[in-house]
């Protein structure tokens, strides 16, 4: 106490000292302007202050300062975030000094968006996040942002569905937490839960699902200022029974302080191929047992010799030409993007536009995608009252999503069945007969049924969507002191949709009444609101120890419709309206939930080395019938090389160090309606329907808990050129809540518990070193690693299972099994001795097994992002290299592919087969020495799962650009500020995997069961050029 | 001032409020089952009708009766599915997991159907339905896959233990007899579009539930025949109502049409190419008994001389004119291979599923009709089970069944002495040679007039009595039947029931352990005899 007095006393007697110097001796006007040494362009909003005083100025829209510098000072202190502070010594016969700023090497007092949308010293938070930076996007541009972050932050996982640019993907941050629900993270854009939806299929057999895209592909690139990914829950503890999986946190742009109108045009124009492609044979033609067949399914024919056969459409020479897919049906895939965005600002307010357009023409003829996006954010100040309002309309037109999985329609698995003989001419010639040359009408194909001709799947049996999205929201903030504000907000994420899907007439297997063709029109539309409020205040509690202090409330409400018309077995053919059905199917389903928390931080700091932070949501949510639950949090971090410097010890290199701790608790809800029991119901033909659900309901739910503790160290050295970020964590989800399969005995397939225990532990590793970094040649490395284990410790009593891929795929499962890990693949093995040599039956065909049994998992043990940025004169290449090591993958398509004949790997034994090694004959026990052929033994291990399993890892260059920065010396000639070309690509090639010519990470769904590909359109590598204009 | 302002703001937004959190969470688009102000249970009865009598759809249709029941009876063979694993007696869980799932979520619809109404003097008719329906969907599925949990209404447990097959037909019996006495025609029922089988008319649910229970009584002939005699003669006895008289009795359900998978399947799976063929075992069957000259009308190229008229309405020759029968059990890579290929084998008939452009989609499926009950009775009265004249029932369904596939000549064909392949005549009164006993005369008029719909009671008479005479399948599941006797006189030879879908043994461990033992030594697989199967052999065809 007594120590405080005195200091306090010793500040007002400087106070007093200053003040009284300061009517002794006039002060002087220092002016000058402040601009940024690589570029030249001028810096508003730069720090300047007297040094050892509390005397200062900032920089203007002109990047123009005037300083009263008291007579006596000598030095200014220049500092602006993101580069390095610089000082001058004041000379008495100058009055003006233009300063040149550089850019810093590394930040530490980086600003970061935090929960909520806090901005926040990096250094102070207790546990791991990390930010990309808007640019970062939009130069090697993906149509789906998500895909972007691939490879780029450790410990979080892309798995893009194989449906191209249109398609969505699946994010996981630190391995998968849920057993039943969702593990993607929430999406927050500007401070606001927002629709992240992602969707595909959980069908392997398809049934003419398409996949529709994710939500986060909506918001432009161009409009993106920076991204924050909150890793554990201790970062996103704010978010409570959403930040279960994590959050990806969108920051978007906002006008900026700046003289007159900035206007910035991006063009960016793209071509894509298929990465890689799959290997086939081209010597055996249609047919089985090694004979033409012009009814069969596969390539089992005899070698095509050109000579006449009776094939589809008559005769035709028995080749292979004309039967390349890449070549002869797909197209090259054109993406460009042209964005143009306007700034203008002044002191008070400011103004941003900015307008984007994505065209798209899919690899796949008949199919596109483009994307509107038109976003405008304005800001505004009055005295204590300032107001932030940003409305982003994005409007979005698809047609033709390919179908997926087991479709009939998706000409990815098709092709791998089509046999080698049948041209793609052959398909086109039924154009000419409206396709329904067939004796039954439906579209002619090698084989009637299973698959259909590609023409008929690209130009008849069509799809197409239009989306509406708004979002947008306003913002008031009321400063009532220096200390204390209060911020409220309103914010709406508005979806419409319409999904039209066609099927001709003619079309099989879809047939009502006896009638072919159907139509269906599915509506469906999605308001997300958001109200919220947040009390700050920040200031000094006592000597050394400075307090921020948060108290807010939050309301989510989010209503959703759904409403299907469609009619089944059209009457006037190829006419498609709802109306014109023999039968008409209707659905309308409405649903909504609210959560409305309450919130609290408290962050603390003392002498800026140590720092503490508390936070506390109680969460009441209407999907738990509006039970209250409590989610804290508390972290800490010390900064060492700071309480060393203090301490006056000398740090020799190391010019940063801190560690850090943190522990919280949070949840995840579920969906509504479930806690009560309800019927199904539907009226038709004079009489009531009714069906109970087929699971049980559970009144008594408790959100899903995660509860997770982390660790981290953060170095830099050698003047911040060398950082290293260390986290270890540890997870556990309590209380899932899991759809389990109930015995069908209690009259239901299913029951929804509160049980186990999910932990994912794991390490992450972020590396960023400069190992040059001279005038003219930069070079930057950045380097992220991590491992994440899981393990299933508890399921429920009785249940040690839990099946999380589709029930109807009967030769795999991909289950969560109690002592297992999240994922683990069952199947059917070769049916081995004791000496692990393969049975045989007596045909020398390998056997399956009886019983099924784990054969891997598929989440990768490990995984590492590479990137590198090297600037020679202007000149900047940037590359990023990913890998996934380890896991295991079923490739349904190399099955289909290899059962049917077509791919290369087949070839062997096609004449004289072969003997499987090292067999056993499973009835006499004695060694196997009958030749089986190529066709009997593929098709006859078709059903031993261990057969199709691959190891995933795999390695990929997937971005790489070369730009060139055109020095503003030669630009402002032109009245431009600045322009940037660069060469871009991303998917470049497969540096490693095991499955050649397939992607090890195809998917054909977002759910929880990966692990499965099957019949999926390969990645797609695209290559252009990106054209970015400043005026 | 200020306080009430931030306090304001706080109510806006709605924060201090909970109870209507608990009333958003209640679905506007689905009735909770409490709902009191109608009465679910005349729909529940109504649904399962339609459900019950279809398989509930094509989705199942298929997987169950044209995958497994269809080739199991030997009466039909999909083509040109080559992969159809089923036909090898492969077990296929994908096939039967929907099947396996939905049978006692229909049971448990029925139980509370039961208990709701119970003691509700209005209701006694629905209760009395309810519970003949539940034994006609439990027997199937119980003939189907055996040892089985099964829900009861008498004793809520949570998750029902397996039932044996005896236990489950002793409830069986005992249920129809209730369901029988309860049956009161002065009372009211479902309306005619509710039941959509008798459309109300409960005097012919007392039929179909008697003969429903002759039926049942016959399958235990083998195991019990003590049991078999008493709920025979019951099933039969005029104080209980007696059993169906005429077609007009026949137990029958339209399909609704109404949304796909709905219309009479069959013509379904010809829309996918899925087409029917007939067998060789059938061929075999209809062959030249009867003595009846192939009729003019139908031209083919390939076609037995003499042929049960019946058969050819039955199936068409194939499109090349071949009225042939495809081997059954083909192995995967000569399935639609030369001699078998479809455009060489006798297809399901245009009588059935109707012409290419205009199917025969509104055709009812046959539950059980008139003529099954003759052969029944038949049979019961041949063996003694029952009082009755075995010889003018066996003729009456003959009759019967010859009206209904629209032939003429039935007087002759009961007098003919010429034999089948198997050697059996149709002459009741000719037992002259192999495989021409009395039993296998009824047995395999039985097995014709079953066809194509009720098609799973032909499987369950084959593995009783062994009987009609079937081809052993080319190619079976090496890992089972590899060790097994291929002999069509040794009832082992042919496949017993269909393995409970894998999934069972890791989501219900417990009680499917238990339910294993119950199966008896040859546990859970398609080797296993049910409780009513003893490995008899009435067959004594010599070839």
């Amino acid at each position: 106490m007594r120590k405080k007095f005195k200091q306090v006393l010793k500040i007002t007697m400087l106070v007093m000292l200053f003040a009284f110097t300061n009517v002794l001796y006039a002060q002087r006007d220092i002016t000058g302007v402040v601009k940024d040494a690589k570029d030249g362009v001028v810096l508003p909003g730069v720090n300047v202050m007297v040094k050892g005083t509390s005397v200062g100025s900032t920089t203007n829209v002109d990047g123009k300062y005037s300083v009263k510098v008291p007579s006596g000072s000598t030095i200014l202190v220049f500092s602006f975030i993101g580069y390095n502070s610089k000082e001058i010594t004041l000379i008495d016969a100058q009055d003006s000094y233009d300063v040149m700023l550089e850019t810093s090497t590394q930040e530490i007092e980086e600003l970061v968006v935090t929960a909520l949308g806090v901005k926040r010293e990096k250094k102070a938070l207790g546990y791991s996040m990390e930010e990309i930076k808007g640019e970062g996007l939009t130069e090697t541009r993906d149509p789906n942002v998500s895909n972007a972050l691939t490879g780029k932050i450790a410990g979080l996982q892309v798995r893009q569905a194989s449906s191209g640019p249109s398609g969505s993907s699946r994010i996981t941050i630190r391995g998968n937490n849920s057993i039943s629900s969702n593990n993607q993270p929430l999406l927050v854009v500007d401070g606001m839960p927002v629709s992240s939806s992602t969707s595909g299929t959980d069908d392997y057999w398809g049934n003419r699902n398409v996949d529709k895209g994710s939500g986060m592909a909506d918001i432009s690139p161009d409009d993106i200022e920076s991204m924050s990914i909150l890793k554990g829950p201790a970062a996103s503890a704010l978010y409570g029974s959403l930040a279960g999986n994590g959050v990806i946190m969108i920051t978007t742009k906002s006008g900026k302080l700046k003289k007159g109108l900035g206007i910035s045009f991006n063009t960016n124009t793209t071509f894509e191929k298929p990465m890689e492609t799959p290997d086939f044979q081209n010597v055996y033609g249609q047919g089985i047992n090694g004979a033409f067949d012009v009814t069969q399914t596969g390539s089992w024919g005899s070698a095509m010799d050109g000579s006449n056969v009776a094939a589809l459409l008559g005769d035709k020479p028995y080749s292979s030409s004309g039967n390349n897919l890449y070549e002869d049906f797909l197209r090259t895939g054109v993406t460009s993007t042209n964005s143009l965005e306007l700034t203008a600002g002044n002191d008070n307010s400011t103004l941003r536009i900015g307008i984007s357009r994505m065209d798209n023409k899919g690899i796949v003829p008949n199919s596109k995608f483009e994307k509107t996006s038109f976003d405008v954010r304005t800001t505004g100040k009055w005295n204590k009252l300032s107001a932030d309002v940003k409305i982003n309309y994005i409007r979005q037109i698809t047609e033709n999503r390919i179908k997926l999985a087991g479709d009939p329609d998706n000409i990815f698995l098709n092709y791998l069945a089509t046999p080698r003989s049948v041209a793609f001419s052959d398909y086109d010639k039924y154009k000419e007969f409206n396709y329904a040359k067939e004796k039954y009408g439906s579209p002619a194909v090698f084989e009637a049924n299973t698959f259909n001709n590609p023409y008929w799947s690209a130009y008849r049996n069509t799809n197409k969507d239009n989306k509406d999205r708004m979002l947008g929201f306003f913002a008031l903030q009321y400063d009532f002191t220096s200390w204390l504000n209060l911020k409220a907000r309103y914010g709406l994420d508005y979806t419409s949709s319409m999904f039209q899907d066609r099927l001709a007439t003619g079309t099989p297997y879809w047939t009502t009444n006896g009638i072919t063709g159907d139509f269906r029109a599915i509506q469906e539309i999605n308001k997300i609101q958001n109200a919220d409020f947040l009390f700050t205040a920040q200031s000094k509690l006592f000597d050394k120890v400075k307090g921020i202090f948060t108290f807010g409330g939050n309301l989510m409400n989010s209503k959703s419709t759904y409403q299907l018309t469609q009619a089944q077995g059209l009457e006037i053919p190829d006419y498609y309206s709802v109306l014109n059905g023999v039968n008409r199917e209707i659905a309308f389903n409405r649903t909504e939930e609210e959560i409305r928390s309450w919130y609290g931080t408290a962050s603390l700091s003392y002498d800026n080395w140590a720092y503490l932070d508390v936070t506390a949501r109680q969460d009441r949510s209407s999907t738990l019938d509006g039970d209250s639950y409590f989610y804290p949090s508390i972290g800490g971090s010390i900064i060492v090389s700071q309480l060393l410097e203090n301490s006056g010890i000398k740090t020799g290199p190391i010019s940063f160090a801190k560690i850090r701790a943190s522990w919280a608790e949070v949840g995840n809800d579920t969906d509504p309606y479930r806690t009560r029991e309800y019927l199904n119901i539907k009226y038709d033909d004079g009489v009531l329907n009714v069906t109970p659900e087929n699971f049980k309901t559970n009144p008594n739910y408790k959100p899903e808990s995660i509860k997770s503790s982390e660790f981290g160290v953060d170095f830099r050295m050698f003047q911040n050129r060398l950082g290293i970020d260390f986290t270890y964590y540890k997870k556990n989800a309590f209380n899932q809540i899991i759809k389990l399969p109930t015995p069908p005995a209690t009259g239901f397939q299913y029951e929804y518990v509160n049980a186990g225990n999910v932990e994912n532990k794991g390490i992450e590793l972020s590396v960023n070193a400069i190992p040059i970094h001279k005038k003219n040649l930069d070079w930057n490395i950045s380097l992220n690693f991590s491992k994440n284990k899981n393990k299933i410790i508890k399921l429920t009593d009785g249940v040690k299972d839990h099946l999380l891929s589709d029930l109807s795929v009967q030769f795999l499962q991909v289950v969560a099994s109690e002592g297992g890990d999240y994922g683990d693949i069952l199947g059917y093995t070769y049916d081995r001795n004791a000496d692990g040599q393969i049975y045989v039956d007596a045909n020398g065909i390998p056997l399956p097994s009886e019983k099924m049994s784990k054969l891997g998992n598929y989440q990768p043990k490990w995984m590492m992002g590479l990137y590198n940025n090297i600037t020679i004169y202007g000149i900047n290449l940037g590359f990023l290299v990913d890998l996934r090591y380890g896991g295991k993958v079923y490739m349904g398509s190399i099955r289909t592919g290899a059962t049917s004949g077509t791919l290369a790997m087949t070839l062997d034994g096609r004449e004289t087969g072969f003997v499987v090694p090292n067999s056993i004959v499973k009835s006499t026990g004695e060694e196997n020495s009958k030749a089986v052929s190529s066709q009997d033994y593929w098709k006859g291990i078709s059903g031993i799962t261990e057969a199709w399993m691959y190891d995933a890892t795999n390695i990929c260059l997937r971005e790489m650009s070369i730009g060139y920065a055109i020095p503003t010396a030669i630009t402002q000639k032109v009245k431009l500020s600045s322009v940037k070309v660069s060469l871009v690509a991303r998917n470049l090639f497969m540096i490693y995997s095991k499955t050649k010519g397939f992607n090890p990470e195809g998917t054909y769904s977002t759910n929880n069961a990966q692990g499965i590909e099957y019949g999926t359109m390969p990645q797609l590598r695209s290559i252009g050029f990106n054209i970015n204009l400043t005026f | 001032m200020k306080t009430k302002i931030y306090l304001t703001i706080l109510m806006a937004f709605g924060l201090f409020s909970c109870s209507d959190l608990e009333e958003m969470n209640i679905n506007p688009d689905k009735p909770s089952p409490e709902l009191n102000k109608y009465d679910y249970s005349r729909s529940k009865v109504s649904t399962l009708l339609r459900a019950g009598s279809t398989y509930n759809g094509a989705h199942i249709f298929q997987r169950l009766k044209s995958l497994h029941i269809d080739l199991y009876s030997q009466m039909l063979d999909e083509v040109p599915s080559g992969w159809t694993n089923t036909r090898n007696y492969f077990s296929n869980d994908g096939w039967t997991i929907d099947y396996w799932n939905i049978i006692p979520s229909w049971i448990s619809s029925l139980n509370i159907v039961i208990n709701q109404g119970k003691d509700d003097p209005d209701r006694v008719n629905s209760v009395a339905v309810s519970k003949i329906w539940r034994v006609y969907i439990q027997s199937q599925a119980c003939d189907v896959f055996g040892v089985m949990p099964f829900p009861s209404y008498k004793q809520i447990v949570e998750n029902p233990p397996y039932v044996s097959v005896q236990d489950q037909y002793l409830e069986f019996f005992t249920e129809l007899d209730e369901a029988i006495k309860m049956i009161d025609p002065a009372k009211g029922f479902l309306n005619g579009k509710e039941d959509m089988i008798y459309e109300g008319d409960i005097t012919k649910w007392k039929k179909f539930a008697n003969s429903l229970r002759l039926r049942l009584a016959l399958r235990v002939s083998e195991v019990n025949p003590s049991l078999c005699a008493t709920q025979a003669q019951a099933a039969i006895a005029i104080i209980n109502g007696g059993t169906m008289e005429s077609s007009g009795d026949d137990a029958k359900c339209p399909p609704s049409n109404k949304g796909w998978g709905q219309d009479y399947n069959y013509t379904l799976l010809f829309g996918w190419g899925e087409t029917q063929h007939m067998t060789s075992s059938f061929e075999k069957l209809v062959t030249n008994i009867g003595g009846i000259d192939w009729p003019l009308s139908v031209s083919a190229t390939t076609k037995p001389a003499k042929i049960d008229p019946r058969a050819v309405v039955m199936f068409d020759p194939s499109s090349s004119g071949i009225w042939k029968g495809v081997t059954p059990g083909l192995h995967p890579n000569n399935v639609n291979q030369s001699p078998n290929a479809k455009t060489e084998i006798a297809i399901l008939g245009e009588f059935i599923v109707g012409k290419p452009a205009a199917r025969n989609i509104s055709r009812d499926y046959d539950l059980m009709l008139y003529e099954e009950v003759c052969f029944l009775k038949a049979e019961a009265a041949l063996r003694g089970f029952a009082t009755g004249n075995a010889k003018t029932e066996y003729e009456a369904g003959i009759h019967v069944s010859f009206t209904r596939w629209g032939v003429s000549g039935a007087e002759a064909y009961i007098l003919s002495n010429d034999k089948n392949t198997a050697g059996t005549s149709a002459n009741f009164d000719d037992i002259s040679g192999t495989g021409n006993t009395q039993l296998e005369k009824i047995i395999t008029q039985k097995y014709i007039s079953l066809f194509p719909d009720v098609s799973i009671e032909a499987w369950s008479d084959k593995r009783r009595l062994n009987l009609p005479r079937f081809d052993v399948l080319a190619y079976r599941d090496p890992l089972i039947f590899g060790s097994l006797p291929s002999d069509i006189t040794d009832p082992r030879s042919f496949i017993k029931r269909v393995k409970i879908p894998n999934a069972e043994s890791t989501n219900n461990a417990v009680e499917y352990e238990k339910g294993v033992i119950l199966m008896g030594t040859g546990g859970d697989r398609t080797s296993t005899n049910l409780w009513w199967d003893i490995n008899k052999n009435y067959c004594t065809s010599a070839i």
